[in-house]
Order: C-alpha cells, then structure tokens, then sequence
C-alpha cells in the first residue's frame, strides 16, 4: 500500500475497497500455501502468561504456543511465531500477515464478522474482578455504578457497561490497570477470570482477592482469515482440536500451565467423546462438513447487541466494506459522543486555563516583581523543554501515587486540564510579557489595567492563538491516562470493531473541525472588538 | 524503596534510557530531514509564479499546520500496514518511521512558513537576514524532540517508554515519580545544551545583520505542534 496523506487518504481507501468489490476473489487455499512453504505462521501473545509470553530466554511459550506447535505437527510443517496484541490480531490474520492467530480470542459474533473462528473452540474462560477487600462488594449488583479498570480491546469492558452498568476505566497494559486499581482509579479490576487468578498467586494483592462467581463464560477459538471458513485448512483444524478434547490433550496443557480447572474443557471433554447408538462417535461432520448443532456453542456471548440496525450504514458497509459502527451500534455512538464532548470541553477549559494564566504569569514577568518573574521565567523555559507528555506521567502517575498514600485521588481530567493548561500558559506568558515589554513605553510598565493589558494582548493576539490551536490538538495526550476522550474513545472502537480505516478517518476530521473553530472564535472576536471600538 | 536504592536503579539502568533518548534524536532528525524536504518544496511552490501551483502550496501548508500530530501518530500507526510488498519485495514499516511521518506533517508546515520568508531575503541578496532560517530550523528541533516522547504512545522504544519498561519491571511503588523525573532532566539538558548553542549562533548572525532586523523569531513556536 502507498503512503498517502491524509486528505486523500479517504478517498485512496474508497478507491481501494471499490477496486477490491470489482475484483473476483480467488479461490483461497491457505493450507496448499502453507505446505509450498514449509512452515505455518501463529500470532500469538506475548505478555499474557501463561498463555502467551516471554519465558526467562526470551522465547515464546505458554498454553497458546504449545496448540500452535501442535498444529504445525497436524498441518506436517514447520512453525514460525509471531507477537500479535489485542489490538491488532483481527487485521493481522485478515490481512494474511499470519495464517492462524491463537492469542486468547473469545469467540463472538462480531468477531466471526470478520475472521472464520475454528470450532470447536480450544479453551473456555469467563470474566471476573479483582476487589478491593476494603470496597466491600459481596455481588455483581454490588458493582452498579462503579467504576472498574479494565484492558483496552477487552471484551469484557463493553459487557460490563453494556449489561452491568459499570463504568469502566481502559488502560493500555495490565501493569497500568493493576497501577491503577493500586491508585485506587477504580474498586476492581476487570478481566480474564484466569489471568486474574494468576495475578493473585504472584503474592503481590495482599487486601484485594477475586471473589464473585465467574461472569460471561466465553469460549476461546482460534481464527483464520473469513475467506478461509469451509476450506480445507478450516477442515483440518476442527478436526484437530474435535480430537484434542476427545484425547485430552487440552486438559494436559492446563495441567503444564499450572491452570485451575476449566470448566469449559471438561464439559467440551464430555461432548466431544459421546457416542450415539451405533457406537459412533456423535459429534461428527455431517455431508455439509459442519458439525451437528448439539456440539457447537449456540449460546455465544455476543460482544455487540447491536440494537436498532441502521439500514443505511448497513448498506455503506455492504457497498464499500467501510463500517460506520458509531452510525448503529448505540454504545459506539455514545462512546464516540462522550469522547467528542470530553475532548471539547478539555480544549475550551484548557484554551481558557492558558490565557487567564499565560496573561498573568506575562505581566508578572513584565513588571519584575519581587523575585517572582525570575521563578516564573525559568518556569516557562521548563515547561517549554520537557515533553507535555513527560509532565502527565509526572503528575498523574507519579504524584498521584504520593498523594494517594496522603489520602488523596487525582482526577484524570483535572490532572489534563492543569497540566495541559500550565504548558501552554508557558508560551502564552512567553509571548505576553515580550508583548507588554514592547507596548510599554520608555521606563514605563504597563499596569494591569483593561487598558493595557489590552494593548499587550493585541500585539500577541496572533501567538495566543497559534498556542490555542496547538494545546487543542494536544488535548489527545490526555487518552494516555485512561481518560475516554475522542482518542481513546476512537482506538477503543477500533479495539472491537476492527475498523481502524473509518474511525481513524472520523479522528482526524474531528480534530481538523475542532481547530478551524478555536481558530474561528478567536478571528471572530478579533473582529468584534475591532467593530465596536 | 530508599533513595540508595532509587539511585541504584537509576544509575543501572540509565544506559537503557539513554538507547531510548537515542531513539527520540533518531526520530526527530527523520523527521526534520522529511519535513525541511517536503517544507521547502511547498515554500518554493508557494513563491512561484503559476497560480495553481502558488495556491496547491499555500493549502497544502495550511494543511500542515493544523495537522494535530498526537492524533496523527494514532492514524499512521493504524491506517499503513506494519509489513508490506512493493514490486514483489516485501518491506516493513516499523513504528519509529511513523513516528517521524507524523511529526514530519508538522515539520513541514512550519518549514514552508520559515522558508518563505528566507528565500524572499535571498532574492534580495540579504545572506545574514535569510541565515535566521537556521535557529528558526533549531528551535523548532527541540519542540520537536519533545514531542517525539508521544511516539512511545505507538510502541517507539524510546525514552518515555523505556521509562515505563523500567516502572513496570522493579514494580517498586513511588518509584514511578523519580524514573519520569531523571527521564526529564535529559530531555531538560538535551535542550539546555541546544539553547545555549543556538542563542550563540544566533547572535553570531545577528551580529553580521547591518539593519536592524525585523522580528522574524515566531512567537508561537514554543509549543507542540
């Protein structure tokens, strides 16, 4: 694919998606590839013990490593493994980077949208939370109302919002969900009931424990691209994992990963070895290839109780494969609606943060007062020479955690706001005080009069708003401490859906709009005084 | 975790920051070198005398402006594939080369504005007057340095990142604050040095400059782009 920039970019990927509906599919056989190539290429996990990780060398092993080399041995070829994330698993397989991805991926109706998910599924898991002892919460409806940590690109964030009512905080990687459930950013911690069990046995969760009955019990199904269902490939890898749980292969690789006992296996243990009268096996291919229906998983959690289909935006993903999911799906569109109103507001609080401030600190340094422009001065140059991002890290995760052990919780989005405000106030108070150094007249200072401060802001008018129009297109920072803004509302989305071309796009025309209006008011209100003096 | 031990961690691990910090120079020049190219051309372009041309860079720049480059960093990591083939050879993508795209956007934008200016006092034959391209050039390095830290957001190994390696591996509560506190000082010293070297070329050209100069330095140059 070409590089583009952005602005065409829309258009390329339209053009794109229309050449790709013109041309005939060819017939895919993945498997007849695989064999040419002498190996089979697994997306696996890497930080997800102890189903996918880095061992003490470094290499790959876990739960999922070990059904991967087991079918390259069904498959007779050679294994090559590849980190994948939660994020980027769906879009690796589809796009034929890797040919299986086995990387602890519940089987959803979403998700079957766009891979083919291999049944019957290799292991079961539900969600669960990890408490905080003192929160006393004895039930799931204890939970209502409050807010947990959670993984973005987790399942289970949207099920807990969707059918629990829970507010949910979604950071990048599990140590930031467990930091901030130490941070006390949430009362618990949702997630993989196993990897949650896991957690605890490090030793390291001395208040907190894992308590409430087991929630949204999810088979894990391992996937090949959507084209592939039917074929040959998806034949051979049912047939393997029917005989896993027939011969208990699976339950084996529980036992080596120091797993508690799934539930989930043994049920699948049971069905898959029952005989019908005959003596034969039950559940085996009909002519058709498929399973009989009592051996598959009907009752599938679905991810997206898509509610109140919108024709239209149905049709658009029909015509051209864009999936505009804000347009029906409801919880979508409220994310993306919360994160466009956080985004906004954080950028109105913050443009007007930096100019109340950036003035004041501006004047300050222009009348030399006591020793307080000297501080103020290198404070300026400080904010200017470190990174904004360095300074979030700083206050929220670094003072956060002082404070807390105080007594006291940091808000996300106080923590942008003032944050964001002070860096951009450095350049307004920069560009201020240079201003009102320039109107004062001979060993005159201005005094902080309407008057003249009017004078001075009239002279760094432009500056202030090219500082404007830059902390806005900042605000995104603000994503990286958990806060569901616009950024993190649309790479959550993306997460799920895996449509990273429309949401990405939606992003930056949201962000181009939000610039054009702060710049706009500004013009608007430079043009007003100027009528009505 | 006393400060002995803070300082243990620290001092041991500052060669891996200091890889990191690596990476944030590395990323910042790549994008400097593609946003003074692509900058200049537009400069050029909007200098010339054809009107379609005169406007196509004018807009383009504008473009380049108010790109949000955060936002940016997000659109390029999802939207290019990691891994793909031209003319059958396959070639990667990695994340640090989208780092620089994307900060190259801004680059540019403020590249073409500079330049504008400089190739006008070149016509002119004003050389000393053009040459305030230079700190102009070197300031705007240094905001953007800063702002390669966000690259950490998309993967980039570099120093923020290696910081937060670092936090995660000892897991020693409140260590967090003095791994990101020596994180800034080298971004702090980083641009204490490149200041100091700056404000002496700057009044090296100054002092070459006969006229007294018209205010070129851009005030709004002191924040991320």
């Amino acid at each position: 694919m070409s590089l583009r920039l952005p602005p065409w970019r829309l258009l390329s990927t339209i053009a794109l998606v229309a050449w790709a509906g013109l041309a005939t599919p060819a017939l895919a056989d993945r498997l007849q590839e695989i064999r040419d190539r002498g190996q089979v290429i697994v997306g696996v996990k890497e930080d997800y013990a102890p189903f996918g990780f880095r061992d003490a060398e470094g290499t790959l092993a876990g739960y999922d490593v070990d059904v991967a080399r087991a079918f390259a041995e069904a498959i007779g070829v050679g294994l090559e493994l590849v980190p994948v994330t939660s994020a980027n698993r769906l879009q690796k397989v589809q796009r034929g980077e890797i040919d299986i991805v086995a990387a602890t991926m519940g089987d959803t109706r979403s998700r079957r949208e766009l891979v083919t998910m291999i049944e019957p599924q290799y292991y079961g898991d539900g969600a669960n939370v990890l408490l905080r002892d003192s929160a006393r919460i004895d039930s799931w409806a204890d939970l209502r109302g409050h807010t947990v940590c959670g993984l973005q690109g987790s399942l289970w964030n949207r099920l807990a919002k969707q059918r629990l009512l829970l507010e949910v905080t979604a950071f990048n990687s599990t140590r930031e969900a467990a930091q901030g459930l130490r941070n006390e950013h949430c009362v618990g911690w949702i997630y993989d009931e196993v990897l949650l069990l896991h957690e605890i046995e490090s030793g390291e969760w001395d208040g907190f424990s894992v308590s409430l009955p087991t929630r949204f019990v999810l088979p894990w199904a391992v996937a090949i691209a959507k084209e592939e269902g039917g074929g040959p490939l998806d034949q051979l890898m049912g047939d393997t994992v029917a005989e896993w749980h027939r011969d208990g292969f699976l339950q084996s690789l529980e036992k080596k990963w120091g797993l508690p006992p799934s539930p989930f296996l043994r049920e699948a243990r049971t069905t898959w070895r029952e005989t019908d009268e005959s003596g034969e096996l039950a559940c085996r291919r009909n002519e058709q290839g498929l399973w009989p229906l009592e051996c598959r998983e009907v009752a599938l959690v679905t991810g997206s109780g898509i509610g109140g289909l919108s024709g239209f935006s149905l049709t658009i993903m029909e015509v051209t494969g864009l999936d505009i999911s804000i347009l029906y799906d409801p919880l979508d569109r409220d994310v993306f609606l919360y994160g466009l109103a956080l985004t906004a507001a954080l950028s109105a609080i913050t443009v007007f943060g930096s100019i109340v401030v950036g003035v004041i600190f501006g004047w300050l340094m222009h009348r030399r007062v006591f020793g307080i422009s000297h501080f103020l001065r290198a404070f300026s140059e400080f904010m200017r020479m470190t990174p904004p991002l360095l300074q979030l890290y700083i206050v929220f995760f670094g003072l956060g955690g002082v404070l807390l052990s105080l007594g006291f919780t940091v808000d996300a989005f106080v923590v942008a706001a003032v944050v964001l405000s002070l860096y951009a106030a450095a350049s307004n108070a920069i560009a201020f005080a240079l201003a009102s150094d320039v109107a004062a007249t001979g060993d005159h200072k201005l005094k902080f009069t309407p008057r003249d401060v009017n004078r001075a802001f009239r002279l760094c008018y432009a500056a202030i708003m090219g500082n404007s129009a830059n902390i806005v297109k900042a605000t995104g920072m603000a994503s990286t401490l958990a806060l569901p803004e616009l950024v993190h509302a649309s790479t959550s989305i993306v997460a799920e859906k895996g449509n990273a071309d429309v949401m990405m796009n939606l992003l930056l025309i949201c962000y181009f709009v939000l610039v054009i209006i702060t710049v706009q008011l500004f013009r608007r209100f430079e043009r007003g005084r100027a009528t009505t003096r | 975790m006393t400060a002995a031990e803070t300082i243990d961690v620290l001092w041991t691990w500052s060669p891996f920051l200091a890889e990191g910090f690596g990476w944030n120079i590395i990323v910042s020049l790549l994008a400097m070198a593609i946003g003074t190219i692509v900058g200049l051309i537009l400069a050029l372009f909007r200098g010339g005398s054809n009107w379609g041309v005169r406007h196509g860079g004018s807009g383009l720049t504008t473009l380049a402006r108010n790109a949000p480059t955060f936002v940016m960093l997000f659109y390029l990591a999802y939207i290019i594939p990691t891994e793909f083939s031209l003319f059958g050879a396959s070639a990667t993508f990695p994340a640090w080369i989208k780092a620089s795209l994307a900060l190259g956007i801004a680059v540019a934008g403020y590249v073409s504005d500079n330049a504008l200016v400089a190739i006008r006092h070149l016509r002119r034959h004003e050389m000393a007057e053009a040459l305030l391209f230079v700190p102009a050039w070197t300031s705007y390095f240094l905001i953007i340095v800063m702002a390669s830290s966000t690259a950490s957001v998309i993967g980039v190994p570099e120093l923020v990142r290696r910081a937060d390696t670092l936090i995660g591996a000892v897991d020693e509560i409140g260590l967090a604050l003095w791994v990101y506190l020596w994180a800034m000082i080298w971004f702090l010293g980083f641009s204490i040095l490149l200041t100091l070297g700056m404000n002496w070329l700057s009044s090296h050209i100054r002092r070459r400059v006969h006229r007294p100069l018209e205010e070129t330095t851009d005030l709004t140059g002191g924040s991320l782009p």
